[in-house]
């Protein structure tokens, strides 16, 4: 057998050899192959036609062969993997090389393809994992995202639903000096606003106020009562205006919507029982504190914008911070942060806004007390 | 590593067992339960993977890793000639069959076979997995995805269901097989996996959606009776699973009528 430099080993498949192939040595003679084989004591060779096909062949296109007719059918020599190849090609002819790439190619693609169809089917099967962790790190963008692609009619039927709500669960103020009083800040307060505003007074003496989505507005008699000025009543509202303008009540709702629908696919729940438990809640919405902070900020700035002395605000926290001193603790105070803290940082957002402020023209006197 | 050469002996007809005999110091490698009886002498190991890993802890790691992929267990059992003479394993085929006895350094060091179908090796042989990755609709075709890879120069026992019939096929020479009947073939046949074509011949010609088809060079095994046809036919046929009892020759059917001439002596 052939052990010269530049041969590499095969297995040769060729008319009256064992089908099953033999072990055979090749080396390239004048641009073309010669393949031989010890065959018992003599030595048999084969010599390849210029252009013998070269191709991926076998099991998952992995085998280089190269194939010439010859008497009695076909010869297949399959080079080995690792150095064989390397001496392959290292001499063959120039002519063979285009066939020789497209063989390599071949090989390749099938791996590729592979792997392909693998990544394929992982990410299918992590999808909602990974949609999961999505909400979870990145929670805040794509609530956001989420927000802005509900337009503001869809939210005013949210803030219908909450009216009626309200309505039968409260007694509502329909008319009167506390109704028209609160609207009239609450018109100062949203400029060229895309909401539908709903103004509402309910007759309750919880120290409370709450905006729902869509432009609900809820101010209780009993905060109103609590105040001693217009621009009092004015910051509370300011902050609930803000809430709506900033559509925390729909960054709620699609958090805890998201997170249970995300719950729900994982967990292959597909009810809906999701859908109906989430607007049942919309009278108990709460905001985060980060919320509340930013609806503080917000509603300053409207205040300020409308000429309404913002110091109002920083009093009445600081109100609530007084009552939170006794036993019980005011209502709005248990979803909000720590009232005296606010009203220090109000007070310091207000000091940068000098003025001058147009006073509110309403009877206060009056308002307070058409309150039931 | 230093393949372990080992005699052997294929007892019984369709329902076989294989008798190895290892000189001392020599071993074999079995999958776990196929093991039938072995001489005094023989020691019996349970290790982590194949045994043909060289490579540390991690090594072993991945080779286990993928014995579970191809429906393995993790561990194998090797049976060791600690006597001083020669000493006898035996290795019994699961179900009705062909035990194939394979000279691995005869056909090029690797052999590629249906998953399931190994039996037993000389210790040395690595047991790998080889992915059919020409897809297409080869992901689609079932039993012929994820198969094993016996590498090696050693004997190597694999096992075919019902007939067992060789065939070796010249270059180019083709033939197209129902994907469950491929036990093994050399790593130069070109196994590809191809859709049918016809829905009306899979809903009502009763065969697969999907055919394997082998192109030579090389050899290849075929088993006439993959196991999944025959439990298919054993639970279709089975009472316990809403089968019918009758057999397919009764005019009766499955009556009470039936039942007693039946007599339950088939099925």
């Amino acid at each position: 057998m052939h052990s010269t430099s530049g041969s590499f080993g095969g297995r040769l498949f060729a008319p009256g050899l064992d089908g099953v192939g033999v072990p055979a040595i090749a080396q390239w003679r004048q641009g073309r192959l010669v393949v031989g084989v010890q065959d018992g004591t003599t030595e048999r060779e084969w010599l390849a036609p210029e252009q013998p096909t070269v191709s991926a062949g076998g099991f998952n296109a992995a085998q280089l062969s190269v194939a010439w007719p010859v008497d009695g059918g076909q010869l297949q020599f399959f080079v080995d993997a690792g150095a064989a190849r390397t001496a392959f090609a290292a001499g063959m002819p120039a002519s063979l090389a285009q066939p020789h790439g497209m063989a390599q190619r071949a090989a390749r693609g099938v791996e590729r393809r592979f792997k392909l169809w693998w990544a394929a089917l992982a990410a299918v099967a992590l999808l909602p994992v990974l949609a999961l962790a999505l909400l979870v790190l990145r929670g805040g963008d794509v609530v956001n995202w989420a927000v802005r692609q509900i337009p503001h009619a869809q939210e005013a039927k949210l803030g219908d639903l909450v009216l009626a709500q309200t309505r039968a669960q409260m007694r509502v103020i329909d008319s009167g000096p506390a109704v028209d009083a609160v609207k009239h800040i609450g018109e100062r307060l949203t400029p060229n606003t895309l909401h539908r505003y709903r103004w509402l007074v309910v007759d309750n003496n919880e120290m409370n106020a709450f905006a729902a989505p869509g432009g609900v507005v809820v101010v209780y008699s009993g905060l109103l009562k609590n105040t001693e000025t217009p621009e009092e009543a004015a910051g509370v509202i300011a902050h609930e205006v803000a809430h709506a303008e900033l559509r925390h009540g729909l960054q709620g709702m699609v958090k805890s919507l998201g997170l249970r629908a995300g719950a729900a696919v994982l967990l292959g729940d597909w009810s809906g029982a999701v859908l109906s438990e989430a607007t049942t809640s919309l009278l108990e919405m709460q905001f985060s504190r980060e919320a509340e902070t930013q609806a503080d900020t917000e509603g300053l700035r409207r205040l300020v914008a409308a000429k309404i002395n913002p110091d109002g605000m920083a009093r009445f926290m600081d109100k609530l911070a007084a009552q939170s001193q006794g036993a019980t603790a005011p209502a709005l105070l248990s979803t909000h942060p720590a009232s005296a803290e606010r009203a220090a940082t109000l007070r310091a957002l207000a000091a940068q806004h000098p003025g001058p402020w147009t006073p509110l023209a309403l009877d206060w006197a009056a308002v307070k007390a058409s309150l039931p | 590593m230093a393949m372990d050469v080992v005699d052997y002996q294929i007892f019984g007809s369709e329902m076989q067992y294989v008798e190895v005999e290892l000189d001392p110091g020599e071993a074999a490698i079995g999958e776990a339960g196929v093991m039938m009886y072995m001489q005094e002498g023989i020691t019996m190991d349970t290790i982590f993977g194949d045994g043909s890993q060289q490579g540390g802890f991690f090594g072993k790691l991945m080779g286990a890793g993928k014995r579970l992929l191809t429906g393995e267990g993790l561990f194998t059992t090797v049976f060791q000639n600690s006597g001083a003479g020669k000493q006898r394993v035996a290795f019994a085929a699961p179900y009705p069959g062909k035990i194939v006895p394979m000279d691995l350094s005869q056909l090029g060091g690797t052999i590629i076979c249906q998953k399931d179908s190994f039996l037993c090796a000389a210790k040395g042989v690595a047991l790998g997995i080889a992915f059919q990755k020409k897809l297409g609709v080869g992901l689609f075709g079932g039993e012929g995805f994820i198969m094993q890879k016996l590498d090696g120069d050693g004997m190597a026992f694999v096992h075919a269901g019902g007939t067992l019939m060789e065939r070796t096929l010249a270059p180019g020479e083709t033939l197209r097989v129902d994907t469950g009947c491929v036990v093994a073939f050399q790593p130069t046949v070109d196994f590809d996996i191809q859709y049918v074509g016809k829905i009306k011949s899979a809903i009502f010609g009763g065969e697969g959606l999907f055919f394997a088809t082998l192109r030579g060079p090389g050899k290849v095994w075929l088993q006439s009776l993959p196991l999944s046809r025959l439990a298919n036919r054993i639970i279709l046929s089975a009472p316990a699973a809403g089968g019918r009892s009758a057999d397919q020759g009764s005019l009766l059917g499955a009556g009470v009528l039936g039942g007693l001439i039946g007599g339950g002596s088939d099925d």
